[in-house]
């Protein structure tokens, strides 16, 4: 549901490509997918969607490097 | 003499084999197997009939297999080059057409990228690194099965090495052509310069179709040294960077400022130790010296270098300094390095103090692909002495004072967006062609501030393009005029702010008043 929801939002608002098919564990952060404009723009909606503070330090390849990756930092934080 | 750049991979793996070569994400190759890895990869090019000259094509994100792809090209007698992921798809085909290239080495992680491009009407007839139906393809497991190496190559020091894209005012971006002879003059000269040794590690920042890339993938193996690249998740999460540099025990850097710049930004400096960096070194674009005395207690043991030279000559200058005194005073360019002269030519093509710098160096260009009207357009011959030299024109405004140079503007509209270099005449080239869009003024807008990026912290300050354009109609064409540029043009040119106009504001002389247009930039 939620990793549906972030995908959803990744292939419209930040890719422009629907037709796109992305799947929770790849990589997002490879050139030639997301530029770093892009990301930014993402993890500021992922910060209002689920209402919650991302702090600098939580901005780390680990927490956003796969669909998996930020259902799994939503958990931790709770707001799942 | 060492005449070839990829002699570098087979002499550093005899007197060094277990040395690591390249390291990236957690994996690394030494010399010994990048050497037994690219004879590989080089004899499959040949078996798949790559003629002496061909270009090879390298679609890749920052990863070990990218070194690998390099050298096995130069090996096998081709010229390589660099395709930018993130491009759009029809710049990528342009690259494809324009350098006639048959054969393209990728990886499955590129999928997204591969996808985008159309290969029906390009000559590539195979792939190496991907799985595709329209194309023949060879994985890279296959590649290391290969055991019979019988490579024949019969390369000179003048034969192309390697074509780099860059922005092009017509529209198109043009393609600079690189010798092993210019390629290995950079790696010499940057080794001497910088007194690099195979006991270095070398930061590499820049992606591969990027020309600061060369001192990572050239001198870095000239040396022996080991090359820890960056990945693109590192160079995307300035936190995740900041913990990289001091575990990799980097010695070198050299990156463009706003890396470093992101890096302080983050606040995660702080927490580490970067007493090993004995060179910063910097280059694409001025660094702001209040940065730069903010960020030197953080390397205690560095000295810092200001790097110049357009791609066309690889570096040409370079000012080194340890300590710097007034935060609101320019850093200079410096002076010329070795191997080249410069010159500075007023508009009265006189030799002056101030005007266009002109550069000649063992490091220049062989020329631009396929098309000797511009070649010939940027490459002046002047009689110095009893010399006759090849000059390039840089384009760049310099004035030399005190024995040193300093950077004033370029004489035309390109402009650096993250270090890289934009025409905003190719912008508005573009724009032109949107339905009922009659005039058009690409520009460079007011920098965006930390806050505006929601905190973000990832890209303080960073200049973007905006667009001023007059419609018949009178409507709004932000849409239209976005979607098109999407397509045409890499996403750091991509227009930010698009302002319709009635007029386009002009100086009394008939001029684009420019400080009007940028006044109406808002930090969007």
């Amino acid at each position: 549901m939620n990793a549906t929801l972030l995908i959803d939002y990744l292939k419209q608002e930040i890719l422009h490509d629907e037709t796109i098919d992305i799947s929770s564990s790849d990589n997002l952060l490879a050139s030639g997918l997301v530029d770093s404009m892009g990301i930014v723009r993402y993890i500021s909606w992922i910060s209002e969607r689920w209402n919650i503070e991302i702090p600098p330090q939580d901005m780390t390849i680990e927490h956003f490097i796969t669909i998996d990756a930020i259902v799994a930092y939503l958990e931790s934080r709770g707001a799942l | 003499m060492q005449s070839l750049i990829h002699d570098s991979i087979a002499r550093a793996a005899q007197k060094r084999p277990g040395r690591v070569a390249f390291r990236c994400q957690a994996q690394e190759i030494t010399y010994h197997d990048l050497d037994h890895l690219t004879d590989q990869l080089a004899q499959h090019l040949q078996n798949c009939h790559l003629q002496q000259g061909d270009r090879v094509g390298i679609l890749m994100d920052r990863h070990i297999q990218s070194p690998i792809a390099v050298y096995a090209i130069l090996k096998a007698g081709g010229v390589y080059v660099p395709l930018d992921a993130s491009a759009p798809a029809s710049r990528i085909e342009h690259v494809i057409q324009d350098t006639e290239m048959k054969i393209l080495i990728t990886s499955p992680r590129q999928k997204f990228t591969l996808r985008r491009i159309n290969f029906d009407d390009l000559a590539i007839n195979h792939l190496v690194g991907a799985d595709m139906e329209e194309v023949e393809c060879t994985s890279w497991e296959a590649i290391g099965l290969i055991d019979h190496i019988d490579l024949n190559s019969d390369l000179e020091a003048t034969d192309p090495a390697y074509i780099i894209y860059t922005s092009g005012s017509t529209g198109t971006p043009k393609g600079i052509v690189h010798t092993h002879a210019s390629g290995l003059s950079y790696a010499r000269l940057t080794a001497d310069t910088y007194g690099l040794t195979h006991s270095d590690i070398i930061a590499n920042h820049s992606p591969l179709h990027f020309d600061m890339s060369t001192l990572g993938y050239l001198t870095s193996p000239y040396v022996g040294a080991t090359c820890a690249m960056i990945s693109d998740g590192e160079s995307k999460f300035p936190v995740s960077l900041a913990k990289w540099l001091q575990e990799e025990r980097v010695t070198i850097w050299y990156a463009v400022p706003l890396a470093l710049i992101q890096l302080r930004a983050s606040g995660a400096m702080d927490e580490y130790d970067y007493h090993r960096l004995r060179w910063i070194l910097y280059g694409g674009e001025p660094f702001p010296a209040h940065e730069i005395t903010q960020l030197m207690p953080h390397f205690p043991s560095a000295t810092w270098s200001n790097i110049y030279g357009p791609a066309e000559v690889n570096q040409c200058t370079y000012y080194n300094f340890s300590t710097w005194g007034d935060p609101s005073a320019p850093i200079p360019l410096g002076n010329v390095w070795d191997e080249t002269h410069g010159i500075i030519v007023n508009d009265q093509d006189q030799l002056d103090t101030i005007g266009e710098l002109l550069i000649s160096s063992t490091t220049m260009m062989q020329g631009y692909w396929n098309d000797p009207a511009r070649t010939s357009r940027s490459i002046q011959e002047r009689n110095i002495g009893d010399y006759r030299l090849r000059y390039y024109r840089t384009g760049d405004m310099v004035e030399l004072r005190d024995e040193l140079l300093y950077y004033l503007g370029r004489m035309d509209r390109q402009v650096k967006i993250r270090g890289y270099r934009v025409e905003l005449e190719e912008i508005e080239q573009h724009a032109m062609s949107v339905d009922g869009v009659e005039a058009v003024v690409a520009f460079v807008g007011k920098p965006v501030r930390d806050h505006e990026t929601h905190g973000a912290r990832l890209s303080p300050d960073s200049k973007h393009i905006c667009l001023a354009y007059i419609d018949t109609a009178g409507q709004d064409r932000k849409r239209e005029l976005k979607d098109l540029l999407m397509d045409k043009v890499p996403n750091y040119a991509v227009p930010t702010e698009y302002h319709r106009m009635d007029s386009i504001p002009r100086t009394s002389a008939g001029k684009v008043d420019y400080a009007a247009l940028q006044s109406l930039s808002t930090t969007s």
